[in-house]
């Protein structure tokens, strides 16, 4: 077997410390199956928008969003070296993070403030908004400038700021945080003045988040018509190529850990590994850290059960974190299933859906057991004449 | 599980590359480099502060300042901008001057913005070889038509370079004379201002710049034929000028003029400087200065010149000597020039100008001593030389008609006013910086004192009323408020009705004290 990716062997005489750095190696990504699909289907969605105006891409919590950010951002701007040369005044791609509310409801004066320090942008806090009603002279005659650094000011100054600088798009990470706190109505005030930025700067947004995003695409048909969406999901074990590339995964980082001897984690330890991190790579590769450096601390010679045992998250979190994701993938077939609706109202479809319930089987079984609703008497069901070689 | 054969993972990095450093400011594209209406650099940088929403004042100090006098910090005053760039008028052209300061603010914002032709916006391409003094106009000067057209077809408003010029009176596309006083206000505006409103608006009174041309009001100085024919030429030689500014690589030095003099002289004159002076219409001495490189040439002078000699600005200062074609001057003498450039002054006729001066003492409207001098085609210090006095009774005559049509259109400026009779009133202050008066009116008061304190008194009597009517609102609130608690049985304190109030912190005032007093005394919660 190549040794290539092998941990080197001289770091087995050096101290702990070492070790756990090159495992942890928080600069360096695994590109695993879905993690690269990922990657490439959102680099292409940034370069050619198709007139989206928002990009989500969805994930469980824990499955490599952040780190699906980072390489994005390395990636375009590694492709944009040289145009940067010659445009000095540009930037491909302005990555920030959605502040969380605290208490209360999205605060935008401090996102637009976020985004001002991302591009750089001198003297944040003496931005005014240039109207009549903020300059002007004022009822003594002296010259008055409006308050410095409102809402209003640090909008508008943003807005110029990605016209000016440009990018692809302006990436944000932990988009759910908008939707903090928020009714329906201002769930539906905050997406209006994502839009209308994107409207004014002609700028697409790339939101990463968890499927509560899913949210903001029920909210109008309008805003689901310019969304884009990617999904980013967790390996499942239903399907077989998906627990494979998880196994491939959780083999690498096992022949990663610089110890005396290689963990069997894929050989023995797989369904725990499985069952404790969801199948969430991210979560996985924390949680090994994790062992790996209890392993560390008592000196063993490998990593055992009991590392993993004593490291793992708690069944109560894991399974939080698992119906969180499920139900989010539910929503997801949820809407393959509307896709079917939507061909039978289209007039696509001649048999109308069924009504799903949550674990029920494949469509080919409720295909069988239709009700035909909108047959005249006496004709027959087409399929129930042989017709050649078919028969029903 | 499965006994697949391994295949390892790629691996991929996550740092960061290292990015070229990026502009500070937004590359904005000037307008018009490379044309004759090119961008001044003071409407550059007014419109750069506008794209990041920021008065002119800070880019200025927070940005730019900091680049010329690294170390300093500096604040928002205007003493403060003053420091930088130097109050008096013969600095505040450097933003678009020629002197060394102009080429370190270029410089800042070359380096703020990487732009690499922000040189263009200056005439400090032409430093060397255009003297300063004299270039530049002390006031602004602009086309009303220019602004009003460009708004209404949702142009970016901007200042072309050109209409900084002293030589330059005439709009180059209207061909109308350019405005120096604001319709509005009737003031002059200084070149360089830190204001904070946008390009096309009068720093004094805030009015729009831009008339359309058909309104009534407007009342553009005709000009005659050949003056305009003159001001056309020279504002096609300059343009050319400013187009080809920035494509050049560095400023012409000033061995130029002697080069250029040099040759023409020689092929001409046969070398005889005086004759190469006559023919030019010059003073000797004047191009011998020059020739020997201790003057350089004002602009006017120097288009009077390049008319004479039948060459274009440009090719005079920039063609190379060897291709300049002189044989057609030779025979140009002769020709009676097409249009007469401004003559230089003559000798004096002194009984010609005793009369013209006894007649302008007698003249309605008094016209002022420049007009008679200018009418004499002389300098005033030889007029002042010879009739003293009677040149002190002209311009004391001029000074005081002036002061008294300024008087008189204050007056009906304020009878005005006073018949409008605006809700709300303005304050004296008002009225004063609308007629354009920036600080105290007290001048205005002690000529107008009756009309001045029925100004005044009004807006007193409003500010009054509406302070009462306010009282009486709060009074009124909490009253409603306390005995609304009173009834559903909650105790009338401060705190509960301020929570209920439009403005909670209303109740300290003290009307609203007093009237929670009054209220819980009555309702019995206080003796």
């Amino acid at each position: 077997m190549p040794n290539s990716y092998r941990f080197p062997p001289e770091l087995l005489a050096q101290p702990p410390q070492h070790r756990l750095n090159y495992f942890k190696s928080p600069d360096v990504t695994i590109m695993h199956g879905s993690l690269f699909i990922a990657y490439r289907k959102a680099y292409r969605a940034i370069h050619e928008p198709a007139g989206a105006s928002i990009i989500m891409v969805m994930g469980p919590s824990g499955v490599g969003k952040s780190t699906l950010l980072r390489l994005l951002e390395k990636k375009m701007l590694e492709s944009s070296l040289i145009q940067m040369e010659t445009r000095p005044g540009w930037i491909p791609i302005v990555c920030v993070q959605a502040p969380a509310p605290g208490r209360g409801t999205f605060r935008w004066k401090n996102f637009y403030k976020i985004i001002l320090l991302a591009v750089d942008e001198p003297a944040i806090g003496q931005k005014i908004h240039y109207d009549d009603s903020n300059i002007h002279y004022g009822g003594d005659g002296a010259l008055r400038i409006g308050p410095k650094a409102t809402e209003d000011a640090l909008r508008l100054a943003m807005e110029k700021a990605l016209i000016h600088r440009h990018p692809y798009t302006l990436a944000v990470d932990e988009f759910q945080h908008i939707r903090k706190m928020a009714g329906r109505e201002v769930l539906e005030a905050h997406m209006d003045c994502v839009k209308s930025a994107v409207n004014a700067t002609k700028i697409p947004w790339t939101g990463f988040g968890t499927y509560q995003l899913i949210n903001f695409l029920e909210l109008s048909p309008q805003l689901s018509r310019r969304t884009k969406t990617i999904y980013f999901p967790r390996y499942r074990i239903e399907s077989d190529e998906e627990l494979k590339e998880f196994l491939r995964v959780l083999e690498h980082l096992q022949y990663r850990m610089p110890l005396s001897e290689t963990p069997p984690l894929k050989q023995q330890y797989w369904e725990f590994c499985y069952e404790r991190s969801i199948g969430n790579v991210g979560t996985l590769k924390d949680w090994l850290t994790d062992a790996y450096d209890l392993a560390l601390s008592e000196s063993a010679s490998t990593l055992t059960l009991e590392h993993l045992q004593q490291t793992a998250k708690s069944a109560s979190e894991c399974e939080q974190m698992a119906s969180e994701a499920m139900e989010g993938e539910e929503k997801l077939t949820d809407s393959f299933e509307k896709s079917h609706n939507l061909r039978f109202i289209l007039g696509l479809e001649k048999n109308p859906p069924q009504k799903r319930t949550k674990g029920s089987g494949q469509d080919s079984d409720q295909q069988r057991h239709q009700t035909r609703k909108n047959i005249k008497p006496f004709k027959r069901l087409p399929k129930r004449d042989s017709v050649g070689e078919q028969s029903v | 599980m499965n006994t697949d054969e391994f295949e390892p993972l790629e691996m991929w990095e996550l740092r960061l590359p290292a990015i070229p450093e990026r502009s500070t400011l937004y590359p904005l594209e000037p307008i018009g480099v490379g044309t004759p209406n090119v961008e001044s650099l003071t409407s550059y940088v007014i419109r750069l502060s506008y794209e990041h929403c920021l008065t002119p004042s800070v880019l200025l100090t927070r940005t730019i300042a900091p680049f010329i006098k690294p170390g300093y910090v500096f604040s928002n005053s205007r003493k403060a901008i003053k420091a930088i760039w130097g109050g008096d008028f013969a600095q505040t052209n450097m933003l678009y001057g020629t002197r060394s300061s102009t080429a370190k603010v270029t410089e800042a914002l070359k380096q703020l913005t990487r732009r690499s032709d922000l040189h263009a916006l200056t005439m400090s391409p032409w430093g060397e070889v255009i003297a300063s003094m004299g270039l530049f106009r002390h006031v602004k000067a602009w086309c009303p038509i220019c602004y009003e057209q460009w708004r209404s077809t949702e142009q970016v408003i901007y200042e072309p370079l050109i209409w900084a010029l002293n030589s330059v009176t005439v709009c180059p596309h209207h061909h109308t004379s350019l405005l120096q006083k604001c319709h509005h206000c009737c003031q002059t505006l200084p070149l360089l201002i830190v204001n904070s409103l946008p390009v096309g608006y009068c720093s004094k009174c805030g009015g729009w710049l831009g008339i359309t041309p058909d309104t009534e009001a407007f009342d553009l100085k005709a000009l005659s034929a050949s003056e305009l024919n003159w001001q056309l030429w020279g504002i096609d030689n300059i343009g050319e000028l400013l187009a080809t500014a920035p494509s050049l690589s560095s400023p012409i030095s000033r061995a130029r003029i002697k080069e250029v003099f040099s040759a023409y002289i020689i092929h001409v004159t046969n070398g005889n400087v005086n004759a190469f002076s006559r023919l030019i219409d010059q003073a000797d001495s004047t191009v011998h200065s020059w020739f020997s490189g201790i003057n350089v040439p004002k602009l006017n002078l120097l288009l009077v010149i390049c008319y004479h000699l039948r060459t274009s600005l440009l090719d005079f200062l920039t063609k190379k000597t060897t291709d300049i074609d002189f044989s057609h001057l030779t025979s140009a003498i002769t020709d009676k020039p097409q249009y007469k450039p401004p003559r230089k002054r003559r000798r004096l006729n002194r009984v010609k100008a005793q009369s013209v001066l006894q007649a302008a003492l007698h003249e309605l409207p008094p016209p002022s001593l420049k007009e008679v001098v200018k009418r004499l085609n002389t300098k005033r210090a030889t007029l002042d030389y010879w009739f003293l006095d009677l040149c002190r009774a002209i311009s004391v005559r001029h000074v005081e008609y002036k002061k008294n049509q300024y008087l008189e259109s204050a007056r009906l400026f304020l009878e005005a006013v006073i018949a409008k009779n605006e809700s709300p009133p303005p304050s004296l202050k008002e009225v004063a910086r609308r007629f354009g008066i920036r600080s105290y009116p007290t001048k205005l008061h002690s000529y107008f004192p009756e009309m001045c304190n029925v100004i005044s008194e009004r807006y007193l009597k409003y500010q009054r009323a509406s302070s009462e009517n306010k009282k009486l609102e709060i009074r009124q609130q909490v009253r409603q408020i306390a005995i609304e608690l009173h009834n559903k049985g909650v105790i009338p304190s401060s705190g509960n009705i301020s929570k209920l109030m439009t403005k909670p912190s209303l109740i300290i005032k003290d009307a609203g004290l007093a009237e929670l007093q009054l209220v819980r005394r009555k309702l019995g919660y206080e003796k």
